[in-house]
């Protein structure tokens, strides 16, 4: 008896087991196919010297490894990139969640509110790029002129080497936070009513419930937007390329934006700028396996 | 289930009793609301007018002479743009309904059961969001190319269907539902795709709202995949035919700004009524807390 | 189930066919030549009219043209297999980087009633490399200078410059003019183009980024140049001394009536005739004023055949571009500005409007061309420089280029104001170093 109630235990367990794996195959095959083993490619191409013309490829070992690191437009791009992450990160979380905990509820205002939040992550990033820059033109501009109307004269942000990044940012952040909200709303929202009723019960105010209630409820995709967000800005690339081309002076040049530039403004480049996306692959790669651990130690708290 | 009850009652007391003390809070909302919305009305009122009304200092903000006619009759001359939506509808929802079932599929695997090499396979799963898609499009292509998919929508849909990124978000939606949900359901002897899809998928339902808003949204805007793949000009989408207005040295600002309101306007409307439908995961749940 | 399995079907032959019949329809019994360029934007609208007007045309030669702001990623990804466009638009410049893609063109002299005396020597050598004729001349945008004749008139100017100090005079006397209401400012360079940029400090007489060549061995030009220090010395003053706006966007403002005096290349030229500012267009000036006709610094565009092209499509593009130089113009109802090309080549239609260089001598040598004085006087003599950067066919070209756009930044942003000659050795000593790894690099 003992023996078939094991066997029956271990098959019930197998069954769940191989469940899982068949739901993740679709998905899982076509990664594979369509990301890793492109990805696996791109490996093979940092180790040439080469360019558009494959014919003239040439192995060259892990060459274009080592002059990495003696590059000193990489490390400085580094540097951009990191100061942009570290910038853009907290804010956009904090707007998101705080905007995403004032406009769960389904009201009439809420709902125009979130519509109204979300406009700026339908327009294109061209789009965004070419209005932003007009609106912010030192001269031409209607932001400018407003401004100058206040008595705030001579404003230059985009073309100042000192606050063009945090332009960007500005930006950047106008552009994504609709993501942020609409995915922090739809997980308030599947927090149980009950949850609250009972801490209303126990008398908790409007910002206790929002810190006992629904900060521990969105736990999950808080952590999923703030992993994906930096994976996101450790890669920036398409607003700064098309709001600033990386200018003034290399001061928005993030390291996208710089691998971007070296694979097409120069003749064998491909794969050393290929080897520089491998580097910030492991390294995005490290710190993504560091906040998977901490997220899944506090989530089995 | 006595629930809803209880709901409507707190929200109607709520908005008696702090209709005054959320007022500074909604100033702060639409000032907000403002400052987002200033650039894009700035660029939706550029396609009234014409390019040297958007140069002209000082700047307007409205328009003066109404070019709206005259823009819309040349950005309409110079593009297909029956055509160029029907291939942007196609390459849209194909990438995102199959996606949608698919990722769903797995991110509810990696929430939900326990498997050997989890881990690992979530962070090989992850690992595809690492790459600037610059370096693997080569590879991707010749892939593409070798299946001989090119210029099809195969070759357009196939590769964009799953997403690390949407495993990722159904996962957290999936893992943010009560734990007890589904033995209640297995005790009652449902099957495991049953629970998956009767109970838990309808459950994220805002969350899967969002993941076809974002998902749709991202093809329509995506300038570079649908370009590689798909060169003919009849397979072109409309985002590539209204890049066609935004110059590297000449600036058509009047045309680029209607190009890109016209492209603005389906999502618009599809997120306006998308929200309709976000209320539903809750509402017609009956979770016991 | 009947219905989703009809809807199945029905969506898998949408996917797989596409909308081939549309092709084939419009390309009915005629040879489809695909034609990608990254012409976007307004004078792109006049290349697809144009195009049209030959797909009318042309009983057996049908054009499907792409243009699009990602045309170097098309290119890079579909090359290698074989299924990019049969005829591409290209920089001379990016024929080392394309290399074995592009195809052989000697045969176009055989094949159409095109004769490569009718061609310009000194632009038609841009488009060979070791022997091997790669291109025909689509477009030689040389900069110019545009100046503001309203406020040149205001300030004062009676002489438009001709040397750069002149342009400095000029440059102050307008920027005076400037007030609290409307800011003007009397220079208008770009901080961030490096063609507009070169335009100006090759004039200087700077020679290229890098000089020198196979034979003799490369030499890095950055320090221990008098010219070349003189020409930052320069740049920079004018923005110290707030003649000259940091901005990006100096077209924009220059359409507003707040520059006096710029350099851009033809495609300005559209956006200021619709904006009613009233400007004239001359040569960039030179130090002396004189030795004008040395420096026609331009970016050649040509027409080129890839590997990707059957022998059949390449001929029927090779027919294309006959018709280019041969046919005729757009009537004055298919243009934008109502100017009626038709008894004009589309190759002279295209240089005549937006006042780009020709080399192709029947149409510079025509009386239409010829009547415009701007193209008439922007004729470099037969010695002239006409590359930027580099010599023709260097290695390092584009690395040389770019690393302009970096120097003249950080100069302009970071070097020291008031500057010398001192300063500036000081000061491109990394660049200089940069442009010898390059030179180590490819040679």
């Amino acid at each position: 008896m003992s023996a078939t109630g094991k066997k029956k235990s271990i098959s019930l367990e197998q069954r769940r087991q191989r469940t899982a794996y068949l739901y993740i195959a679709p998905a899982g095959i076509l990664l594979i196919v369509f990301c890793l083993i492109p990805l696996l490619a791109s490996f093979y191409i940092s180790t040439q010297k080469m360019g558009v013309d494959l014919s003239k490829a040439k192995f060259v070992g892990l060459d274009n490894y080592t002059k990495i690191f003696t590059d000193r437009r990489f490390l400085q791009s580094v540097t951009i990139t990191l100061k942009y992450t570290l910038v853009e990160i907290p804010l956009q979380m904090v707007i998101g969640v705080v905007l995403s905990a004032l406009l769960a509820k389904n009201t009439p205002w809420n709902k125009l509110f979130r519509s109204i939040y979300f406009l700026p992550v339908i327009a294109s990033a061209v789009t965004v790029g070419v209005t932003w820059q007009l609106v912010l033109h030192s001269n031409i501009g209607i932001f400018t002129y407003w401004l100058k109307l206040l008595g705030f004269s001579d404003v230059n942000l985009l073309n100042n080497t000192g606050t063009a990044l945090y332009v960007v940012v500005f930006v950047a952040i106008w552009k994504t936070f609709g993501i942020s909200t609409i995915i922090l709303v739809s997980a308030i929202q599947n927090i149980p009513e009950s949850l609250y009723e009972a801490s209303a019960i126990d008398g908790a105010g409007k910002i206790n419930q929002f810190f006992y209630v629904t900060l521990p409820g969105i736990m999950p995709s808080f952590w999923f937007l703030l992993m994906t967000r930096i994976i996101g800005s450790l890669q920036m690339f398409d607003i700064v390329y098309t709001l600033t081309r990386g200018g003034p002076s290399r001061t928005t040049t993030t390291l996208v934006v710089y691998i971007y530039d070296t694979a097409f403004n120069s003749l064998d480049k491909m794969g050393y700028a290929t080897a520089m996306s491998e580097v910030l692959f492991v390294f995005i790669m490290i710190i993504t396996v560091i906040m998977y651990a901490i997220m899944n130690k506090t989530s089995d708290d | 289930m006595e629930k809803g009850l209880v709901r409507t009652k707190s929200v109607s007391n709520v908005r008696v009793k702090n209709g005054v003390k959320y007022l500074p809070i909604f100033i702060m909302l639409c000032i907000f609301a403002f400052l987002l919305l200033a650039p894009l009305i700035w660029m939706c009122l550029g396609s009234f007018k014409t390019d040297t009304e958007v140069m002209q200092y000082p700047p307007k903000f409205f328009p003066v002479a109404n070019a709206l006619a005259e823009n819309w009759r040349r950005v309409l001359s110079s593009i297909d743009f029956l055509n160029l939506t029907k291939n942007t509808v196609i390459y849209a929802v194909g990438c995102t309904i199959p996606g949608m079932f698919v990722n769903a599929l797995a991110g509810y695997a990696f929430a939900r059961f326990e498997f050997k090499g989890k881990n690992v396979l979530f962070l090989l799963f992850l690992a595809t969001m690492m790459i600037p898609f610059q370096v693997i499009m080569v590879p991707l292509y010749l892939e593409v190319y070798y299946l001989g998919w090119l210029n099809t929508f195969w070759g357009l849909i196939i590769p964009k269907v799953a997403s690390a990124y949407w495993i990722f978000l159904c996962r957290s939606a999936f893992q943010g539902l009560p734990k007890d949900l589904e033995d209640a359901a297995r005790i009652d002897g449902m099957r495991e795709f049953g629970i998956f899809w009767k109970i838990m998928l309808p459950l994220i339902r805002p969350a899967m709202i969002t993941v076809f808003l974002l998902s749709i949204n991202n093809c329509w805007n995506d300038l570079l995949w649908p370009l590689l793949v798909s060169s003919a000009t009849d397979m072109r989408t409309l985002s590539n035919g209204l890049a066609m207005f935004i110059g590297d040295r000449t600036s058509e600002y009047s045309l680029a700004f209607t190009a890109a309101t016209v492209s603005m306007l389906p999502m618009l409307v599809l997120y306006i009524f998308g929200q309709k439908y976000f209320v539903a995961g809750q509402a017609t749940s009956g979770i016991k807390g | 189930m009947k219905k989703q399995i009809c809807m199945a079907l029905a969506l898998s032959m949408v996917m797989t066919t596409g909308s081939a019949a549309l092709v084939a329809n419009a390309a009915e019994e005629k040879t489809t030549v695909v034609f990608w360029n990254s012409w976007t934007g307004g004078d792109g609208d006049t290349l697809e009219a144009l195009v049209n007007k030959f797909n009318e045309e042309s009983e057996d030669v049908y054009v499907d043209m792409t243009r699009t702001t990602s045309f170097s990623d098309m290119l890079q990804t579909s090359l290698p297999t074989g299924e990019a466009a049969d005829l591409i638009l290209l920089s001379t410049n990016e024929i080392n980087r394309y290399g074995s893609y592009l195809r052989d063109m000697g045969d176009i002299w055989e094949n159409t009633s095109l004769k490569e005396e009718d061609f310009s020597p000194a632009y038609m050598s841009m488009c060979y490399n070791d022997d091997t004729l790669y291109g025909i001349p689509f477009q030689i945008s040389t900069y110019m200078m545009y100046y503001n004749k309203d406020l040149f008139e205001q300030a004062g100017v009676e002489k438009v410059p001709t040397t750069f100090d002149e342009w400095t005079a000029a440059a102050e006397a307008v920027s005076a003019l400037s007030t609290d209401d409307n800011p003007i400012y009397g220079s208008g360079l770009f901080y961030c183009y490096n063609g507009q940029n070169q335009s100006v400090i090759q004039r200087f007489g700077t020679g290229y980024l890098i000089e020198g060549d196979e034979e003799n061995g490369f030499k890095a030009n950055l320090l221990e140049n008098q010219a070349f220090a003189d020409s930052m010395i320069w740049m920079k003053n004018l923005y110290d001394k707030g003649y000259n706006p940091q901005e990006q966007d100096i077209d924009s403002m220059m359409a507003a009536g707040q520059i006096g005096v710029m350099t851009n290349g033809g495609w300005l030229k559209g956006s200021l005739d619709a904006s009613g500012v009233n400007y004239g267009v001359a040569m960039l000036p030179t130090v002396t004023g004189e030795d004008q006709k040395e420096y026609a610094l331009a970016d050649m565009a040509s027409f080129m055949l890839t590997t990707s092209a059957t022998d059949e499509e390449a001929a029927a593009a090779q027919k294309f571009i006959e018709w280019w130089m041969t046919g005729s113009g757009l009537a004055a109802c298919e243009t934008t500005n109502d100017v009626d090309y038709s008894n004009v080549t589309p190759n002279a239609e295209w240089s005549i409007s937006m006042c780009y260089l020709n080399a192709y001598l029947p149409t510079s040598n025509s009386e239409e061309y010829q009547a415009v004085q701007i193209l008439a006087d922007l004729t470099p003599s037969e010695t002239a420089q006409v590359q930027m950067f580099t010599a023709p066919g260097n290695l390092a070209y584009s690395d040389a280029a770019s690393c302009q756009t970096d120097f003249v930044q950080d100069w302009l942003f970071n070097g020291p104001t008031d500057p010398t000659y001192d300063d500036v050795q000081e000061f491109f000593v990394n660049y200089q170093a940069d442009l010898e790894d390059y030179i180590s690099e490819y040679y």
